[in-house]
């Protein structure tokens, strides 16, 4: 508003004196003319005319010239005052940025083309341990353990040809020596007096990474403890039921009950071991290709005792391609659900086992004629330690972990687990797995 | 009549150790046994075994220092050695790899008999 006052004032001093010019220059004009005497009267009143229009009209460009004074400051004044506010602001947040670089938790630090270390910010300081001078101008492979120098060379060389770097696990060597683990970012910088530079971030994962470790060792070594003494009990139990040609029958039964318990002993173990690593999130994945039919073939095959003594009728329609998955933690899955329908199908009934290619991946359909999943617990059966009730009735031994495993596990490998049961007529489960990538 | 091939048995459970060298000396091999790595790798210089199996879990040194040290001697470096564990794992069956062991049994998962039948496939009896 101040500015507008400023802005009238002047516009109105430009009229004022514009029109003050032409009522003089009118009065110099027509004194001219007068002192000219080129009288008679109607002359004297067509100058008069032709002054007082010359007045009209330099009043009316002085009007415009003090409107234009009075706009062109305006756009003048609120350009400048724009402008002013955008310095401002940018400055502002300049600040902001730099404190938010300078003090922020994460690592930060410019990456010259060629390979050094610039302007770290004071949480690169922490993790590298250095202060300032010790660390910018270093080269950032020097900070990498040399395991995960070739590992560096490569991305960076990637780098190079405009692959940023994302989330890459590398370990970190401070000044003062130990290790940490890092996720690495680099991006392009694009534009600016550092253009084709990089824009590195360090994420600490080592905490992460400690207390992984530490899960992993702790289940590793309970299940260590646990194997222990069931060895024990199952060697002895052979070594003695080798020496058992002279024992009566009874006395070599219940050797075998005893390996037989020390065997589920030992499963159970597996088990939990591998619920626990699932649970933890530290069950390793390991992808190889994978020929699905060889590998139900071979659980087929395993359960074959089992099969004889029930006398079960199983049908099989295998015609699967192979697929990368991770064999081992597939089996556990395919090997749970056949032996569900051994476990279920009563003597002498049919059990079906088909494999079929689908996509990229597979497609397994396991179906018994057992005792079917009642209607109202069919919701509950992927629940950890869930078992139905006519099933317990069955089946006493069963820990309940099958189904929840077989679920969680599918979850890892990208693929499903589905049912379709009718009590006492049957159920057929069917399991997909995709040939997975990474 | 051949000289009997020889064995040793590294692990601290007494009663694991001991039936190994029950159902070995029963099989007729020549075993000696041990019950740590330290003393283990003794032993080892002295008996010169045929094969060696090797527990990883053991007080005083573990099975994967043992094959360390064993990998620094001359002689010794070219001894099979059978690791004997309870410790499973894709990582620790990566390392026995990596350290060129010749087998990795987890002793729940596995019957004497085919204890027996590895240790005489590998010395050819």
């Amino acid at each position: 508003m101040k500015s507008f006052l400023a802005r009238f004032s002047i516009a109105l001093f430009a009229v004022l004196v514009g029109i003050g010019v032409s009522f003089v220059a009118a009065e110099y004009i027509r004194d001219t003319f007068i002192s000219l005497q080129l009288n008679p009267e109607a002359g004297v009143r067509w100058y008069e005319t032709l002054i007082q229009a010359l007045q009209w009209s330099a009043a009316i460009i002085s009007g415009l010239i003090g409107g234009f004074i009075y706009l062109s400051l305006g756009f003048k004044t609120e350009a400048r005052s724009a402008g002013t506010a955008l310095v401002k602001n940018v400055v502002i947040s300049q600040g902001q940025f730099r404190t938010l670089y300078d003090l922020g938790p994460i690592p930060y630090f410019l990456v010259t083309p060629d390979g050094a270390i610039g302007e770290p910010n004071k949480a690169m300081l922490r993790i590298c341990k250095g202060m300032l001078p010790e660390i910018e101008g270093k080269e950032l492979a020097s900070f990498f353990v040399p395991d995960d120098k070739e590992k560096w060379k490569d991305l960076w060389h990637k780098f190079g040809r405009k692959v940023a770097i994302s989330d890459q696990e590398l370990r970190v060597v401070p000044l003062t020596g130990g290790e940490r683990y890092v996720l690495l970012s680099i991006f392009t910088i694009d534009s600016g007096p550092k253009k084709g530079w990089g824009l590195g971030t360090f994420v600490d994962i080592t905490e992460r990474k400690e207390i992984d470790r530490a899960k992993t060792e702790f289940v590793s070594l309970a299940a260590h403890q646990l194997r222990t003494p069931i060895s024990t009990i199952k060697w002895y139990t052979e070594m003695l039921t080798a020496e058992a040609a002279t024992l009566p029958d009874a006395q070599k039964k219940h050797l075998e009950r005893i390996q037989e318990g020390a065997r589920n002993m030992n499963e159970l173990v597996h088990t939990l071991l591998n619920v626990s690593r699932l649970e933890m999130g530290t069950l390793p994945i390991a992808l190889e290709q994978t020929d699905i039919a060889a590998l139900a073939t071979n659980i087929l095959e395993e359960l074959a005792p089992e099969i004889q003594t029930k006398g079960l009728l199983i049908k099989t329609d295998f015609n699967a391609q192979s697929i990368s998955t991770d064999p081992k933690l597939l089996r556990i899955v395919m090997q749970n659900l056949v032996s569900n329908a051994v476990k279920y199908t009563p003597e002498k009934g049919p059990v079906s086992v088909r494999v079929k290619s689908s996509g990229r991946g597979i497609v397994m359909e396991v179906e018994d004629t057992g005792l079917g999943i009642p209607k109202e617990e069919q919701p509950k059966i992927f629940s950890k330690m869930y078992r139905a009730e006519n099933a317990k009735k069955m089946v006493a031994g069963g820990n309940g972990l099958g189904l929840y495993m077989s679920k969680a596990i599918t979850g890892i490998l990208g693929g499903t687990i589905s049912f379709v049961s009718e009590e006492n007529k049957g159920t057929t489960f069917t399991l997909t797995v995709p040939s997975k990538t990474s | 009549m051949t000289e009997l091939k020889r064995i040793t048995v590294i692990d601290d459970e007494p009663a694991i150790r001991e039936a190994l060298v029950e159902m070995l000396s029963g099989a007729g091999f020549d075993v000696s046994s041990a019950v740590n790595g330290k003393e283990g790798l003794v032993v080892v210089s002295q008996q010169h075994p045929d094969l060696i199996l090797l527990d990883i879990m053991m007080p005083e040194m573990n099975g994967w220092q043992v094959l360390e040290a064993l990998k620094k001697d001359d002689w010794a470096k070219k001894v099979p050695v059978i690791i004997l564990t309870n410790l499973d794992g894709v990582e620790n069956v990566s390392k026995a790899v990596e350290q060129e062991a010749y087998e990795y049994v987890v002793k729940g998962d596995t019957d004497m008999k085919d204890i027996l039948a590895m240790v005489k496939r590998r010395l050819g009896v």
